[in-house]
């Protein structure tokens, strides 16, 4: 057998994902796979991120299918956001590092919600955080 | 499809019976590097298919932890009906199973 040997539960599945900057957006939750046209043979084509992945993963198909088809619906329903395409991976080690920022993946918006929503909304929102 | 489908499910032989459900899959990278990307694509090469314990997951199986030695035995003893199932050897339909193509799995999942 050539290449490198992975195994999916073990070296993927619930690995930390880090955005191009280093910053931590999500685990990989679950992974999307796709059989060639050309050789018949499944490979890996997108890491899963999101609640509604793990929820899934764990069993509980109909609240996670629920939850990644309103999250779909509120932020783009014309492409699946959950899933990150594993040509975005740059590394693929005990963290899995990412290029592409973690403002552009589905993993961050709950926050991004919550911040253009609520946050951005009160009084002395111009505060900005120390680093 | 999702990996995720794969896991946990039973895996029996040509006549039926039971060989055990899904622990891990093996991915080999071994594909043209993927458009876009620095990474070469992953193949689905194989499902790691035991009867007992889901401890598979802890790595102390396929020879990648060499200690603490107690554990590596320990754990190694669990895995030992482990075994590594090309899925060239498996038939995957919409069933609940996936079907040994003949009746010989190819081996122990080792290194």
């Amino acid at each position: 057998m050539t290449g490198r040997v992975l195994y999916a539960g073990l070296e993927l599945l619930d690995h930390q994902l880090r955005d191009r900057e280093g910053r931590l957006c999500g685990n990989v939750d679950d992974l999307e796979i796709e059989r060639s046209p050309d050789t018949g043979e499944l490979y890996v084509t997108a890491f899963v991120a999101g609640p509604g992945a793990l929820l899934q993963r764990m069993g509980r198909r109909r609240l996670g299918g629920w939850i990644e088809r309103s999250n779909r619906l509120v932020n783009d329903p014309e492409r699946d956001r959950n899933l990150i395409p594993l040509s975005l991976a740059s590394r693929l080690g005990p963290n899995i590092d990412l290029a592409v920022d973690a403002e552009d993946l589905a993993t961050s918006d709950t926050e991004r919600w919550v911040r253009d929503h609520l946050i951005g909304h009160l009084p002395g929102n111009r505060h900005r955080a120390p680093e | 499809m999702r990996l995720s489908e794969l896991l946990d499910r039973e895996v029996v032989r040509a006549d039926g019976r039971s060989l055990g459900k899904v622990r891990d899959v093996r991915l080999v990278q071994d594909g043209p590097i993927l458009a876009g990307g620095t990474q070469a694509a992953l193949r689905v090469d194989a499902v790691i298919v035991s009867r007992g314990w889901r401890g598979v997951r802890l790595g102390y199986l396929r020879g990648q932890v060499r200690g603490p030695w107690l554990l590596r035995v320990t754990f190694g003893r669990l895995e030992r009906g482990a075994h590594a199932i090309s899925l060239r050897d498996l038939v995957w339909d919409e069933g609940p199973h996936l079907r040994l193509r003949s009746d010989e799995p190819d081996g122990h999942a080792g290194p």
